[in-house]
């Protein structure tokens, strides 16, 4: 039992050990005025305005429209990048194909395209909803693709000996080879469609959202405003990435165990 | 122990990396301003070699917008700043009283709503109930509510769009909004690309924007000669642009990288000057202070700042008493 506790209390030292170092640099950075004090507040104040903010309750209708956005982007991207990349990987020749085509189009920076974004799909929710979507496909579409064509050859041998079908080869073995690549092409597209959509809302504006919170913030001076939101988005960002290893580590509870 | 001594070695190297940022060269000058017509003084200064002429080696910071020369000053990067008049009016409420405003450089009408005709838009009454885009806390935010409210119209009766610079022209252009307040150098190339379609509200009298140069106050108290200096040599630019005007527009089109014919067609929309009225300037920043104080959640509890304090014309009166 002890040692369960000892274990425990390591585990929860170790995780929150990086949070705490970077507080202190934080406090010693104020502490010192190294950076101007009016444009870089203390942990202290931040954290207290982090409070007010979630306790107005205001802020609740930014984080939900950032969150709808970025999950219906994120969404559509694997709906559509799965199926995409399931095709390439399992079709050789589309895949070569289509390989260079992706490759140009996942390197173009996502918020340099939002001028064609805006004439597209106009200045409201769709437009940020298709570039999430765009900055997500591709990383999605290439790894599910990957996972597809590095799946294990002797298996699906195996499984044809035994007489199973095309469709129950790739229903019961590709799929599931290809699944922990996918599923690691989504995680980091989760990263990529909040960055993506807080961006757009900074770049391009909109009614609500964390992004155009944070430039009005920044805009209009309101300094600890500016760090709590960003702090904010942070925890965002940090809650979507733990939950998505727990689901994932449901899923796929094999990797790394065979 | 090693994380101790980890944590010393960062806190070590962070605090390095920002004093070298902070060591500046002898008679070298950074001047942070942005590449835009407001901006223009300062440019026609560099290009002709005014600053050289005056024994000053200005290296200038091209920044986005003038809440970013701000910054740049407060955190002591460079020394001269060209900031607009309402980033005073928000930074006075942060309490920070280092920095001070020397001189206007140019008084500019360039702010003005631009509506689509097509939109049943022809009359600035008709803007009730339409769709118009406007950026929060920048001059657009400031025009779009004082023109609307000066033609009866109630906030409520819009339908105000809150879209970054960036995005304002796609927007008018791809019909997303009605109508967009913004400024020159947007307004005349949307009008360029609707053509007929397009109708401009300009009202000097609901807005008139202001550049300013800016100085941390301890450093230019302790530096005079050298901003006296800086002075003279955007004196020389401005006596320039009046006399050649049509050379100091080539100029700045060269300097922004902008079509000259923008320059050309927008250019007596900046009254580009070196001045300081007082009293014209608290009056602009102390309305809009009351205006912050009055709509902005964040600013409603504080006390509007004494904005008196963030205006020195002694450096300008050293200037004009010397010649």
């Amino acid at each position: 039992m002890t040692n369960d506790i000892k274990k425990w209390f390591l585990k929860v030292v170790k995780t929150l050990g990086g949070f705490v170092v970077v507080l202190i640099i934080w406090q010693f950075v104020h502490s010192l005025s190294l950076l101007e004090p009016t444009l870089f507040p203390s942990p202290k104040r931040t954290f207290e305005t982090l409070f007010n903010i979630i306790a107005a309750g205001n802020i609740l209708l930014d984080l939900s429209v950032t969150i709808i956005r970025m999950l219906a982007g994120l969404g559509l991207a694997v709906i559509f990048g799965v199926i995409f990349g399931l095709s390439i990987g399992l079709i050789k020749p589309l895949y070569e194909s289509a390989e260079g085509v992706i490759d140009f189009f996942r390197s173009i920076p996502v918020t340099t395209l939002y001028p064609i974004f805006v004439l597209l799909f106009g200045i409201g929710h769709s437009s940020k909803i298709a570039m999430v979507f765009w900055a997500s496909f591709f990383v999605i579409a290439l790894n599910t693709a990957y996972g597809v064509i590095q799946s294990t050859k002797v298996r699906r041998k195996v499984a044809k000996l035994y007489g199973a079908s095309n469709i129950q080869i790739f229903k019961w073995i590709t799929f599931f080879d290809a699944l922990p690549q996918t599923l690691i092409g989504i995680r980091v597209a989760i990263s990529f469609s909040l960055i993506v959509e807080i961006l757009c809302e900074m770049f391009m504006g909109s009614e609500y959202g964390i992004g155009q919170r944070i430039t009005e913030s920044f805009t209009t001076y309101a300094i600890p405003e500016l760090y709590a939101l960003i702090l904010l988005s942070g925890i965002l960002g940090f809650s979507f990435n733990r939950l998505f290893v727990v689901f994932e580590k449901k899923l796929v509870p094999w990797v790394g165990k065979l | 122990m090693k994380t101790a001594q980890s944590i010393i070695t960062i806190c070590l190297l962070i605090t390095l990396l920002i004093s070298c940022n902070q060591q500046k060269k002898q008679n070298t000058v950074t001047f942070a301003t942005s590449k835009n017509m407001w901006c223009g003084l300062g440019l026609i200064a560099y290009d002709k070699g005014y600053f050289k002429e005056e024994g000053l080696d200005a290296k200038i910071s091209y920044l986005e917008s003038g809440r970013y020369c701000l910054d740049a000053l407060v955190s002591n990067s460079t020394d001269f700043a060209t900031i607009v008049e309402v980033n005073i009016s928000y930074f006075g409420f942060t309490g920070n009283k280092s920095v001070i405003d020397i001189a206007s450089l140019v008084s500019s009408t360039s702010s003005g709503i631009i509506a689509l005709k097509s939109r049943g838009i022809n009359k600035p009454e008709d803007l009730k109930g339409k769709k118009l885009a406007f950026c929060p806390g920048t001059t657009s935010d400031i025009f779009a509510n004082r023109f609307i409210e000066k033609h009866g119209i109630k906030a409520t009766e819009v339908n105000l769009q809150k879209i970054q610079p960036l995005a304002i022209s796609s927007a008018v252009i791809s019909g997303s909004v009605d109508a967009a307040s913004t400024w020159d150098p947007h307004i005349f190339n949307i009008s360029k690309t609707l053509g007929e379609d397009a109708i401009v509200f300009r009202d000097p009298d609901a807005y008139t924007g202001y550049l300013t140069l800016a100085v941390r106050k301890d450093w230019a108290y302790a530096n005079n000669e050298t901003v006296i200096s800086f002075l003279k040599a955007l004196k020389k630019a401005d006596l320039f642009a009046k006399a050649h005007k049509e050379e100091a527009q080539l100029i700045v089109s060269k300097m922004i990288n902008l079509d000259i014919d923008v320059v050309k067609a927008t250019w007596d929309l900046h009254n580009m000057e070196l001045k300081l009225d007082k009293a014209e300037m608290l009056k602009a920043v102390n309305s809009q202070g009351i205006w912050i104080n009055q709509t902005m959640e964040e600013y409603t509890d504080k006390a509007i700042p004494n904005y008196s304090e963030y205006f020195d014309s002694k450096f300008l009166d050293e200037l004009n008493s010397s010649k």
